[in-house]
């Protein structure tokens, strides 16, 4: 017993230090084919591993167009990737390339962690740049400086069920529907004794962004400070908050607690909500069974007759620190490529950043009722617009929106304090 | 041995066994001996463990922004906390309503199954290791298995309630028992930890002082409290120490499970430390919350290590 | 003629005894077998309500496409060697520290202990930041000894042993003492092989501990060939949603090894009964 044990021991140490010494000898400075030094660069991604082989040939197209560059990924989930990125950051330790969301970037671009990549978009030959939607190229700039090359955008936009639509003969959502429509709709399709609704909606700030803008309200000033208790933000929020407490068509945060609306319209409990095109590929999952047949159609008008809606996307940008700058800019550039792009879109990964590759993912997702309104909402809408200190005032408004929606509190009363508390952040 | 017995009186303090041998060299020996014995343990301590945790002091009198040069703004994240965040005191006492509920509950029932199975002659492993088996999953996966039983309406918890006609409440969505759910479900992930704990110690007690006491004509009853609570009472005050200073620090459970909500009711001071380093970049604010939490944990702990005399009992 | 009870076949006390303890046992394995039937549904068939416990039809499938995920048997050789390593040094250093603490008698002794115990009351959030730069500095980052090391000298594991070794009785230390024996000898010895539960125990935990570890391990790996399994389950989750089908039989797999180490640690209880060498086997 005392001479197995022994060994097992041994058997671990060993182990271990040939791991230890297989570990610790890299090999830096290879030679590329063409005798000029290889560069190698590393890229600091989110990926499942769903979508990883995908990102993975991208980084491989950058070698074949540039033989003497190799891009290595460093793959983290969605989830963890911030956490993770900060860390790096902190210690100094970032890499050459590094993922980077519209709704994240000016935290980053304030402390100059990236790069600004204008100088580099004006002097490269076969960019396009034009090619790239204005929204969210807009999104990927900060302060005049553009910091990353989007690869997907979206615009939030109405999806719906096509399903329980039919069982209760309720007309299909169409371009000209108005709030009052869509209010109407809604109440048609509820039926609160089997747990069915119209509509659902978090109670957070993202996704009444495009209701507030459609108001002509807005809860950012050009200066970065945050104001949420506009007469026209008010209204857009009675709104939302009539559909939840007055004519219950949609669930409260209570019952949303327990199932998300996302997983509550996969099960096909919900008529409409609103939602951004790369969770299309999420929704295709349930639809095997003919249980979930989706629908798009643009944002309903306001009484305003606006129906305008808000993209957010995610880049690719470079790190200040980077030693290999330029190489870094060449292969983003490789990667965003329109050929890339397309690539993506076919295999329903991302809606593409580029105009020009649209077409392939209206392609890919044709089994979808009126793709194309992804598109014509993404032409009528603006970046989501966020300020360094945006992940605290986003968790004060979420915090602060909680009882509007739990019908605790009335629109004006809860808007007036969520302002106070941003006051104090505004001044710090 | 005598003077072993009285030595209780002394928290960390048993007695040495042997009296010093007169020889010069030997007194040297035996007065580097305890400190050889640290050695390996203390070189590794120091620098995995007491560095970051001086590190973080130090952070503490900085504005630290993560991406950006730290600032020495000496106690102002001190007196902020104190003067300025209404919500740090909200986190505090939900944090301190954790800790209350949890751990006498964890502790009794970690102590009433250890005792049930050390008493069964048969199956025994097998029944351990079915108890045992929630500290095997992964947190993201009993989280969301968890979310589902709390399900209000379809549930199994409300489904079985409904069993009794009871009308089952909205558990995790209800400001009112939010943070009891996450109690129940942490009181499920975690008890078993201090359940093989109390089986080990209770597999130390010898015996024969059962089989003397039963010649006595001592009851089952009277067996648990004259002698199996004293003589595990150095390692139930292990347990007891550390499921405190383990559920202050409670984060997996709001993290996954409700993200603090709703209300906060649920936000407790490690998510709060959480969400200041790492989602508003406030390293330094961060960790001074880390100390405030450190110095409630350790005068707890201090008042444990001078109760302890009352009820732990060292053979 | 009197029996003696314990030779009667059958008891109500004892049948009841195990009716109670089984149901209490199904009753604490409810989740996990709601995380088996969720491994093996069509990965359409996840949300629907209400919840049921068997889908449409077995998808054993779910397996092996969790399996190709991530490099697993990569992952799970990683996890692995982490473990165990850790989970020797930590056996051996603790035990070390904790024999001192328990039976000697040193300057700053008290000092000493209230600081090992003094750092567990700081919360790892805060403290990773520091300890990843630290290994930035040493040239550790994705590295097994960054695994390894910050998790291998254990305040918990001291602490733990420390408690227990106070429930030995000394006598038998001491009369080896007479007989000659060394510090280090009445430690090897006398004190480990009695207490096969206390280390057996503390051993679960590391395992486990380390097992299941994912912040720290998120942090300092950046190469496939040096992640570990929470870091592979976790990458079910993407930004269009998480599968959890294929994440719950991940989880499946990932608790056999945990589960392994808690049965074979068992054994080392049992023993312990009769290591107590107190007569009373």
């Amino acid at each position: 017993m005392k001479v197995k044990k022994l060994k097992l021991l041994s058997l671990i140490f060993v182990m271990l230090l040939v791991f230890l010494s297989a570990c610790s000898g890299g090999s830096q400075g290879a030679k590329g084919t063409n005798g000029k030094k290889m560069v190698e660069l590393t890229w600091m991604f989110w990926a499942g591993q769903g979508d990883r082989p995908q990102w993975e040939a991208l980084a491989k197209k950058v070698t074949e167009k540039y033989p003497n560059i190799k891009v290595n990924m460093q793959v983290y989930d969605w989830n963890t990737y911030w956490t993770k990125l900060k860390t790096q950051i902190a210690s100094g330790n970032t890499a050459d390339i590094v993922g980077m969301q519209s709704a994240q970037l000016p935290v980053y671009a304030e402390k100059g962690i990236f790069e600004p990549l204008n100088s580099y978009i004006d002097t490269s030959k076969n960019l396009n740049y034009s090619d790239f939607n204005k929204a969210i190229t807009d999104g990927m700039t900060y302060d005049g400086k553009t910091y990353a090359l989007p690869y997907d955008y979206g615009a939030f936009t109405l999806l719906y069920n096509k399903e329980l639509f039919k069982k209760y003969h309720v007309p299909l959502p169409d371009e000209k529907m108005t709030w009052e429509g869509f209010l109407d709709r809604a109440k048609k399709l509820t039926h609160r004794e089997k747990k069915e609704y119209g509509f659902a909606f978090p109670d957070h700030i993202w996704d009444s962004t495009p209701w507030i803008w459609q108001m002509n309200g807005d809860w950012l000033k050009g200066n970065g400070d945050y104001k949420i208790n506009s007469p026209e933000t008010i209204k857009a929020f009675k709104f939302l908050s009539d559909l939840v407490n007055k004519y219950k068509v949609a669930p409260t945060a209570g019952e949303l607690s327990a199932i998300g609306y996302d997983e509550q319209f996969s099960s096909g409990k919900i008529g409409m909500i609103i939602d951004g095109p790369w969770t299309i590929q999420g929704y295709k999952k349930y639809e095997k069974p003919g249980k979930l047949d989706i629908g798009v159609q643009v944002m309903p008008k306001a009484p305003t007759g606006r129906n305008v809606s808000f993209v957010a996307g995610s880049g690719l940008a470079v790190s200040a620190k980077s030693k290999h700058k330029k190489e870094a800019f060449k292969a983003i550039s490789v990667i965003t490529n329109s050929e890339s792009l397309k690539y993506l879109a076919k295999n329903g990964r991302a809606y593409p950043a580029r105009d020009s590759a649209v077409e392939a993912f209206n392609k890919y997702n044709k089994d979808i009722d009126n793709i194309s309104a992804f598109h014509k909402q993404a032409l009528n809408s603006k970046a989501y617009k966020t300020s360094p200190k945006y992940a605290e005032a986003e968790e004060i408004i979420n915090q602060g929106l909680e009882p509007i929606f739990y019908g605790k509190e009335n629109v004006k009363t809860a808007l007036n304090k969520i302002q106070r508390k941003l006051d104090e952040l505004n001044k710090e | 041995m005598a003077n072993y017995q009285t030595s209780t009186n002394s928290s960390i303090n048993p007695k040495p066994l042997i009296k010093k041998p007169d020889r010069k060299s030997k007194r040297i020996i035996e007065t580097i001996t305890p400190y050889l014995f640290l050695l390996p343990n203390i070189i590794g301590f120091l620098i995995f463990t007491a560095f970051p945790v001086l590190f973080s002091i130090i952070m503490s009198f900085f504005d630290w922004p993560m991406l950006d040069k730290p600032r020495f703004i000496g106690l102002e994240n001190y007196i902020h906390l104190f003067t300025k965040d209404e919500l740090f005191v909200k986190v505090l006492l939900n944090t301190v309503y954790y800790v209350v509920v949890l751990v006498p509950l964890n502790v009794i029932v970690s102590l009433g199954f250890a005792v049930w199975l050390n008493s069964i002659s048969r199956g025994s492993v097998v029944f351990r290791t079915m108890f045992f088996m929630p500290i095997l999953v992964p947190m993201v996966a009993s989280a969301l298995i968890w979310k589902w039983l709390y399900n209000p309406q379809y549930g199994l918890i409300n489904g079985f309630l409904g069993w009794f006609g009871i009308d089952g409440p909205n558990w995790l969505g209800d400001p009112k028992f939010a943070m009891l759910s996450i109690i129940i479900m942490s009181v499920w992930a975690g008890f078993g930890y201090n359940m093989v704990i109390f089986i080990a110690g209770l597999q130390g007690i010898p015996k024969t002082l059962y089989e003397a006491a039963s010649i006595d004509g001592a009851r089952k009853w009277t067996c648990f409290w004259k002698i199996t609570l004293p003589m595990l009472s150095p390692t139930m005050f292990f347990a007891v120490i550390m499921t405190i200073i383990s559920s202050f620090q409670v984060f997996d459970q709001a993290f996954i499970m409700t993200n603090g909500g709703p209300f906060n009711k649920t936000n407790t001071i490690v998510y709060y430390i959480y969400q200041n380093g790492f989602e508003f970049f406030k390293m330094g604010y961060a960790s001074a919350i880390a100390w405030v939490l450190f110095a409630a944990i350790f005068v707890v702990t201090l008042v444990q290590m001078k109760m302890q005399k009352k009820w732990v009992h060292y053979e | 003629m009197e029996l003696p009870r314990k030779n009667y076949p059958f008891s109500f006390k004892k049948t009841l005894n195990y009716t109670l303890l089984t149901a209490a046992g199904i009753l604490f394995i409810v989740p996990l077998l709601w995380m088996a039937a969720t491994s093996l549904k069509p990965s359409n068939e996840i949300f629907t309500m209400p919840p049921k416990w068997f889908g449409s039809h077995v998808e054993w499938t779910n397996y092996f496409k969790a399996w190709d995920y991530f490099p697993f048997l990569r992952f799970y050789i990683n996890t692995i060697i982490v473990s165990l390593s850790t989970v020797v040094l930590v056996l051996l250093t603790s035990s070390l520290a904790a024999y001192a603490f328990a039976r000697m008698r040193f300057k700053g002794r008290d000092m000493l202990f209230l600081l090992y115990l003094g750092t567990l009351m700081i919360p790892g959030q805060v403290t990773i930041v520091p300890l990843f730069i630290l290994m930035k500095y040493l040239g550790w980052v994705d590295t097994y000894q960054a695994l390894i090391l910050p998790g291998a000298f254990s305040a918990f594991g001291t602490f733990l042993l420390r408690q227990f070794f106070l429930t030995i009785p000394v006598e038998l230390e001491e009369a080896a003492r007479i007989d000659g024996c060394s510090r280090f000898g009445l430690y090897w010895r006398i004190l480990l092989p009695l207490s096969g539960p206390g280390l057996a125990a503390l051993g679960i935990f590391t395992f486990i501990g380390q097992w299941n570890n994912f912040l720290w391990p998120l942090i300092i790996t950046n190469t496939d060939s040096m992640k570990t399994l929470p870091l592979g389950i976790a990458m079910f989750q993407s930004q269009s949603g998480t599968q959890w089908h294929l994440m719950m039989a991940a989880s499946s797999i990932a608790i056999i090894p945990t589960l392994i180490v808690f049965i074979c640690a068992q054994k080392y209880f049992i023993k312990g009964i009769t290591m107590t060498g107190m007569g009373g086997r």
